[in-house]
């Protein structure tokens, strides 16, 4: 295990001191009790918060509605209800993760940590290439977690119906309503979420246990999903944004990236009810090839977004110690 | 002040206090002690009796249980294997039995036929197994909860006490202590509930009555239970009695009845979210076979309504699922629950200046 950083300063890298002025670091307590005291902290607030929201918007919903159930069998009723259901959900989504989520981490880490918020998440700028090679990282790394997600699928004989009704909330039937679930689904988890595991979990773990806090965190993120079924694709997409975060001590790309997977999943649902995209996703027999060629083409790029990092923190470093 | 058994109250606020203390932790009032000599608490033995502890704030309390768990997790997980794995073996076997019962008196039932008599001694006796797996299930969670707690106290007193130790302590004399602690415990609130409940429902005072007699037992129930709430911790730590702990863990609470309340509530709720966020994945593995005939049933029903028979088939694979995660869930609960219970019972003995500062 890595010495822990003292309250007083924290620094790695290419990075500006961070002052720790917080409540728990003047109490010279572990960091690693902090990141795992504010993870479970925030997730229940945010997940019975958006319970309560949830619950609101949808009695909301069915008040000035009127829900008339068409059929007496179970999925086509699961379907219906999640049709009238998807707006005050996703409406809720947005509320919770920026009132629940977000909100709690920056006090957080302003109350216990730092006084230094933005510097101490790392809300820090990187260079274009590293923007772009994140993006590619995981656009590449897209027919993979599709793969592993219809093996799960086939495997649990996971009736087409169902996958389509659970599918409701992130499809769009028209151009408004695509941003606005772009906006739900792509944004939101992109800025909050990231900020919640990468700027504050992993951040605080890193003091503690270094390069280690990218697995733990991105363990954490897979299962913090509650979805058993994602749960190898979620972790091993929250190892890569971690990654990003660890190799470049910086949020946007991580950002950055965690968009761009959620967004080309919500184009990809939408693209499926163009018919000529239709003739496209129906040929899931040339995914194994797919997924051939662009898995080792992503880790290519995680390595390229590696040392575009290291090039750059070593140039920050330098132009540093030559104004000091 | 002298209230006997070596216990002494405050003049001013009538709080705790004992020959130890300067002011008293309650109103902050300053304790003169005429032609008593300073004595020490009662406690462990003296060997390993001065753990330098102050009271903590909430957060130090955090800090404290996590390390704590750090410190103590490999030497805890070997004792929770050794007694969770074949706690959650029976666990299977009773719930799969159980499960594969009323798996076979579904279709019967909804085709309106009434079950036969083999049927029906089988679904008893299955539910008699499962009945006796969940009361092993229930020691293993007593003889973990004292051994954890060995474990935490050992650690206040600068002592690593080692897993086969704390195993051998937990699983003799203080296994049946504890056990006693809990049926006691929980005799008295089953009383409150159902006693008053009855009594109100036979003298004819209608659904209301009962409900406000079952609503006011709740209050008391969730009183009792929270000054009884180190009772078990008192068994480990001190290999007190079964009254000596209860009364114990009663005096302990006695002035922060709202604090330990918040505090246990807290450490609860983050438990309970932690385990849920770490069992759900292990659900999907343990109810793999429940999930495939669930799933085959609703694809086969399409937009019809789901066929009797592969309901039935899909329920008679969900008991060992369900034995597994019940024993998963008793096993993390135990793994967690006495860490603070145990850090919160040394904070909450500090604050009756139970232990010199610096010693």
């Amino acid at each position: 295990m890595e010495p822990e950083e003292p309250a007083g300063t924290a620094a790695r890298g290419g990075q500006p001191e961070t002052t720790l002025d917080g409540t728990w670091e003047r109490g010279g307590r572990s960091s690693g009790s902090a990141a795992i005291a504010g993870l479970l902290g925030v997730g229940i607030l945010y997940f019975y918060g958006q319970s309560f929201f949830l619950s609101f918007a949808v009695l909301l919903s069915a008040a000035t509605r009127h829900v008339v159930a068409d059929s007496d069998a179970l999925l086509p009723k699961m379907a219906q209800m999640l049709e009238l259901m998807k707006y005050p959900v996703r409406a809720s989504l947005i509320l919770s993760q920026f009132l629940l989520m977000l909100l709690p981490t920056l006090w957080i880490v302003r109350r216990w940590h730092s006084s230094g918020v933005r510097a101490y998440v790392r809300f820090s700028p990187c260079s274009g290439a590293e923007i772009a090679l994140a993006c590619a990282a995981v656009l590449l790394f897209f027919p993979a977690n599709a793969f592993l997600s219809q093996i799960l699928v086939r495997e649990l004989n996971i009736p087409p119906m169902l996958l389509k009704a659970n599918e409701t909330l992130f499809r769009a039937d028209s151009a408004p309503e695509l941003l606005f679930v772009i906006a739900a689904v792509a944004l939101t988890p992109a800025i909050c979420e990231e900020t919640l595991f990468r700027g504050y979990v992993q951040r605080t773990l890193e003091r503690t246990i270094g390069a280690k806090s990218v697995i733990a965190t991105g363990v954490v993120f897979g299962l913090y999903h509650l979805q058993p079924l994602g749960l190898l694709n979620l972790s091993l997409l929250g190892l890569v944004f971690g990654y990003f975060f660890f190799a470049s001590r910086s949020l946007f790309p991580g950002m950055v990236a965690h968009f761009t997977n959620n967004l080309v999943a919500v184009l990809w649902l939408y693209a499926e009810e163009s018919p000529q995209a239709a003739s496209l996703t129906a040929r899931h027999h040339l995914f194994p090839a797919l997924v051939l060629v662009a898995t080792p083409l992503s880790a290519l790029a995680v390595y390229g977004f590696a040392m575009v990092s290291r090039r750059r923190i070593a140039g920050e470093e330098m132009s540093r110690a030559l104004t000091d | 002040m002298d209230t006997g058994n070596n216990e002494f109250v405050c003049p001013t606020c009538g709080a705790d206090v004992i020959r130890t203390q300067s002011t008293c932790p309650a109103c902050g009032n300053p304790l003169e002690w005429e032609g008593v000599e300073p004595a020490p608490p009662e406690g462990p033995p003296a060997a390993s009796r001065a753990p330098d502890v102050r009271p903590m704030g909430l957060g130090d309390i955090f800090d404290r249980t996590f390390r704590m768990f750090g410190t103590v997790f490999t030497r805890a997980i070997v004792i929770l294997l050794i007694l969770f794995l074949p706690a959650s073996l029976i666990l299977m076997i009773g719930a799969g039995q159980f499960y594969g019962s009323i798996g076979e008196l579904l279709p019967a039932a909804g085709s309106g036929e009434a079950p036969g008599p083999e049927q029906s001694l089988a679904l008893l006796a299955s539910l008699g197994m499962f009945g006796l797996s969940f009361v092993l299930a229930y020691i293993a969670v007593v003889i973990g909860e004292i051994a954890m707690t060995i474990l935490v106290a050992g650690e206040f007193h600068g002592t690593r006490v080692e897993w086969k130790e704390a195993f051998a302590k937990a699983a003799g004399i203080r296994m049946l202590r504890g056990v006693a602690v809990m049926l006691l415990q929980g005799i008295v609130y089953a009383a409150l509930l159902v006693v008053p409940a009855v009594l109100f429902a036979v003298a004819g005072g209608g659904l209301g009555a009962v409900i406000l007699s079952v609503l006011t037992a709740l209050v008391a129930v969730l009183f009792l239970f929270i000054r009884w709430a180190f009772a078990l911790t008192a068994v480990g730590c001190e290999d007190t009695g079964v009254a000596t702990s209860m009364r114990r863990s009663w005096l302990l609470v006695r002035n922060g009845w709202w604090r330990v309340f918040g505090i246990l509530f807290l450490m609860a709720l983050l438990v309970g979210f932690a385990t849920m966020v770490v069992t759900t994945p292990i659900s999907l593995v343990a109810f793999w076979d429940f999930y495939r005939e669930y799933f085959k049933m609703l694809g086969a029903a399409g937009t019809g309504t789901p066929d009797p028979t592969m309901m039935a088939k899909a329920m008679s694979t969900m008991g060992p699922g369900l034995g597994l995660s019940m024993g998963l869930n008793l096993m993390l609960s135990t793994l967690t629950r006495p860490v603070y219970a145990t850090v919160l019972f040394f904070d909450l003995r500090a604050r009756r200046g139970e232990f010199v500062r610096g010693a």
